[in-house]
């Protein structure tokens, strides 16, 4: 795959992660059930992890990692 | 001069208001007898010749009311625009109050165009909140600004990027209405744009060499647009962006090659909360931003006479030109009939003062680049333009009262693919 495409699928996705993070981070000040806010809080936590792997990915990509 | 029967006051007060009226008509006639300086692009030794950078096409959208343009809009740019080298990125920023089928539809051109990034800027209640969250997303090095109807021509980017890798920091084309035909009132303001961005901004852009950032089709250095942003409390935010940008220093420019069209308003009442909006944002900007003006080491004794006709003469002449009318009811109130009272200088500033709007019409004909808005519509704005230029001056008061009262509400123009 075309390197300029895996970098402009990323960023795509990472516009995409951007939202649903703070989507989730919104609905956590607006639900009350402990039970969803736990599993909220979890989706936070991945959301937040996806956009910290993306960010890893495009740091070996400008270093020269083959795609 | 009109005689002694007077009390001194009425002639000074109306001698001294159609001063105003001669030098607000003498500067349109010098802005636009000097739009024949066809200052053509000729590169400067300061140019680097770099290759047209990666670029960012930010398109600002508040989805309920946008949703029959946009995908024009993003296909525009993703099917034409000539990429350079490291391509193109186009981030459509986004807000709506809940999820719309739209949306699906964007997403599956997203899967089809990798290109296109769909930001949706949860929680923004502003064009500007949208730019801002666009701009750090933003990959590219120079961010151009499309409003969501705007389709732009597929040269703007190396056009955009000869500016900037001279050493300007903004560029800003030219706009035109696509939908004229429309209606009357769209008529109207396709050639009202013709002669704002035909001839006075490419005129004031030679004159002065400075210019400003008009909402779209404005091409900005990345690292420029993300340190000046965008703030969301100013009605106008792109004028409010221009003069922080100017007063931190960096450089506008006007460029008419770069063309995009765009949609008017086809309802007297959808222009009327426009230009208010529009008069309430230049107002505040004057309020915010005249003394700093002055102030600034960045602007030249030319570049800061230019901005103040632009902020604070804006306003003064407003105020005092709507004066004439109180003036004149206190000449027939005196006189017991309606008379017009002249003499040679009020004689020399009617003629003056009336001829210029046909003059700047003529001329923004003879300049329009095409496509070109109809012959009839030329005339029909030159011979009622004092009309609309009364209508403006009234929506500007208005403008200058909501804002002292403290009412900023932003009425959102809803958008039709004609």
């Amino acid at each position: 795959m075309e390197l300029n495409l895996v970098l402009e699928r990323l960023r795509q996705l990472k516009a995409a992660d951007l939202n649903a993070l703070a989507i989730y981070s919104d609905l956590q000040t607006q639900v009350e059930d402990k039970e969803i806010l736990v599993l909220l809080s979890r989706l936070v936590k991945d959301e937040a992890r996806h956009l910290a792997m993306e960010k890893e990915i495009f740091s070996l990509l400008r270093h020269g990692a083959k795609v | 001069m009109l005689g002694n029967r007077w009390p001194i006051i009425l002639p000074i007060s109306y001698h001294l208001i159609v001063a105003i009226f001669i030098f607000q008509s003498a500067l349109s006639y010098w802005y636009t007898i000097s739009v024949f300086n066809k200052k053509k692009f000729v590169s400067l030794p300061t140019a680097g010749h770099k290759p047209v950078p990666r670029a960012t096409f930010i398109v600002s959208a508040y989805l309920p009311n946008e949703i029959p343009v946009v995908e024009a809009t993003l296909l525009n740019l993703l099917r034409n625009v000539i990429r350079p080298a490291n391509g193109i990125e186009v981030i459509l920023a986004y807000n709506t109050p809940s999820l719309v089928p739209i949306e699906l539809k964007l997403r599956e051109l997203a899967y089809q165009y990798p290109e296109l990034i769909l930001a949706n800027a949860y929680g923004s209640r502003s064009k500007s909140e949208n730019l801002n969250y666009a701009i750090d997303l933003a990959s590219g090095k120079m961010i151009c600004l499309m409003d969501t109807d705007h389709l732009v021509s597929p040269d703007c980017l190396p056009l955009a990027w000869r500016w900037l890798d001279e050493g300007y920091d903004v560029c800003q084309g030219l706009c035109k209405i696509r939908n004229t035909d429309a209606s009357a009132v769209a008529g109207l303001v396709g050639v009202e744009f013709e002669v704002m961005y035909g001839v006075n901004h490419p005129s004031r852009s030679i004159l002065f060499d400075t210019s400003l950032f008009g909402g779209s089709n404005g091409f900005w250095k990345a690292d420029v647009i993300k340190k000046v942003r965008f703030d969301k409390d100013m009605l106008t935010e792109d004028i409010d962006s221009t003069l922080r940008g100017i007063l931190a220093g960096y450089r506008f420019v006007h460029d008419r090659e770069i063309v995009s069209t765009e949609l008017s308003p086809t309802t007297v009442g959808s222009l009327w909360f426009q230009r208010k909006r529009w008069s309430q944002g230049w107002f505040q900007c004057s309020v915010k931003y005249q003394w700093a003006t002055w102030q600034t080491k960045y602007l030249n004794l030319a570049q800061k006479f230019l901005w103040t006709t632009l902020l604070m003469w804006r306003v003064v002449y407003d105020v005092v030109s709507s004066l004439l009318f109180p003036v004149l009811l206190a000449f027939w109130w005196r006189a017991g009939k309606v008379l017009l009272p002249i003499d040679a200088y009020i004689i020399f500033a009617l003629v003056f003062t009336l001829f210029s709007g046909p003059f700047q019409t003529f001329v923004a004909f003879k300049n329009a680049s095409r496509p070109r808005v109809p012959v009839w519509d030329y005339f029909s704005y030159g011979f009622f333009v004092w009309a609309y230029t009364l209508f403006k001056t009234f929506v500007h008061l208005v403008a200058i009262r909501d804002e002292f009262a403290g009412e900023r509400s932003w009425v959102v123009s809803k958008r039709s693919d004609r």
